[in-house]
């Protein structure tokens, strides 16, 4: 079985995996790093968002002989140490999350878009394509103004 | 020429080139107009124009309001109240009623399925297109959901000793109707058939 070593959260990891395994089996059940969520199964609902250097990905569909030699960010390494994220503070002020299934990864979707587009339209806003099933969308749009009025 | 004036006392005046038999032009188009300004719907003054040599005279009552079929309808406000009696939690109730909302949005707008020969076309929630931020259909909502909680008080009716009612699913019945009428107000056709984009 091919070894396969990336950086996870900031800290180097390897592991046995075949190598078109999914990132995200990978980070579930073999790191038991269960912040991206499982739903689709074909990254389309894009609950399991996350970053891979710096960028958003969905770990649902990347192999993870892809990920190797890089850094991968989930919702668990988004904060900086105790200090959250600014997308997480403005999601706990707006009161975002309601079920909470899909919001791991609308936070990664978000911060990556705030990365790239500090200040984005709301057409910029519309380009994010996770679902959520308790319809939190306007609420989402409230924290990432927020969030990007605040950075 | 319409004419669109706001007054030092703050009211608004619109001198309507429509003749006014009954047909209830003057309150329709002030409750559009207040809508659109936020204005209160007592502050819109809509007074008659005095008669024009271009002959535009009519009782306007089929075109005072915006008639055509969009291609991508979408929402752009919706207001909601409800009374659930005790609300426990206002902030989580808020956030229910727009989830309801968004529901009832997409039931009337774009969610449903084809059926190709006997089998469901879509395969999962990318073609499913439910209701999301993206996809051309922006929303904003102003539901008792915004604003402060103190304001949400204001406008959700909630006795405070009545035992909670459950929420659930509520609004979404509430407000798949409110988009088919709206869409049937401000298209002048009733639909039938749902999604409207389909
Ligand atoms: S918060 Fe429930 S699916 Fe998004």
């Amino acid at each position: 079985m091919p070894s396969h070593s990336f950086t996870l959260n900031g800290r180097r990891v390897t592991v046995e995996a075949p190598a078109d395994m999914p990132l995200l089996w990978v980070l579930r059940d073999l790191l038991n790093v269960t912040g991206p969520k499982y739903g689709c199964g074909v990254g389309a609902c894009r609950a399991c968002t996350s970053h891979l250097d710096g960028d958003e990905i969905q770990p649902r569909v990347v192999p993870v002989a892809d990920c190797a030699g890089r850094e991968v960010t989930t919702i668990e390494g988004l904060a900086d140490g105790d200090r959250l994220h600014p997308v997480q503070q403005a999601w706990l002020d707006c009161d975002v999350a309601q079920c909470g299934f899909c919001q791991p990864g609308q936070i990664m979707a978000a911060a990556a878009l705030l990365k790239k587009t500090p200040r984005p339209t709301d057409a910029d806003i519309d380009r994010i394509e996770n679902v959520c099933r308790c319809g939190t969308y306007s609420r989402i749009r409230e924290a990432i103004d927020k969030a990007a009025a605040g950075s | 020429m319409l004419v669109l004036e706001v007054t030092p006392a703050n009211k608004v005046v619109v001198r309507l080139p429509r003749v006014e038999v009954g047909q209830g032009v003057t309150t329709a188009v002030a409750m559009m107009i207040a809508e659109e300004l936020d204005a209160r719907l007592a502050d819109v003054d809509i007074p008659l124009a005095d008669a024009r040599s271009e002959g535009n005279q009519f009782t306007g009552g089929s075109s005072s309001d915006r008639r055509r079929r969009p291609e991508n309808p979408r929402v752009t406000k919706v207001v909601m109240a409800a009374d659930v009696r005790t609300a426990v939690n206002p902030r989580g109730l808020q956030a229910q009623l727009m989830g309801t909302a968004v529901d009832g949005i997409s039931t009337i707008l774009r969610a449903g399925l084809h059926i190709d020969r006997g089998a469901v076309r879509e395969s999962s929630f990318a073609d499913f297109l439910p209701q999301t931020p993206s996809g051309g259909t922006p929303i904003s909502l102003r539901s008792p959901a915004s604003g402060t909680p103190r304001s949400t008080s204001r406008r959700t009716s909630c006795p405070p000793t009545a035992i909670p009612a459950a929420p659930g699913e509520l609004g979404v019945p509430a407000a798949a109707g409110a988009v088919a009428n709206a869409y049937a107000r401000a298209t002048g056709t009733k639909p039938r058939r749902f999604p409207l984009n389909f």
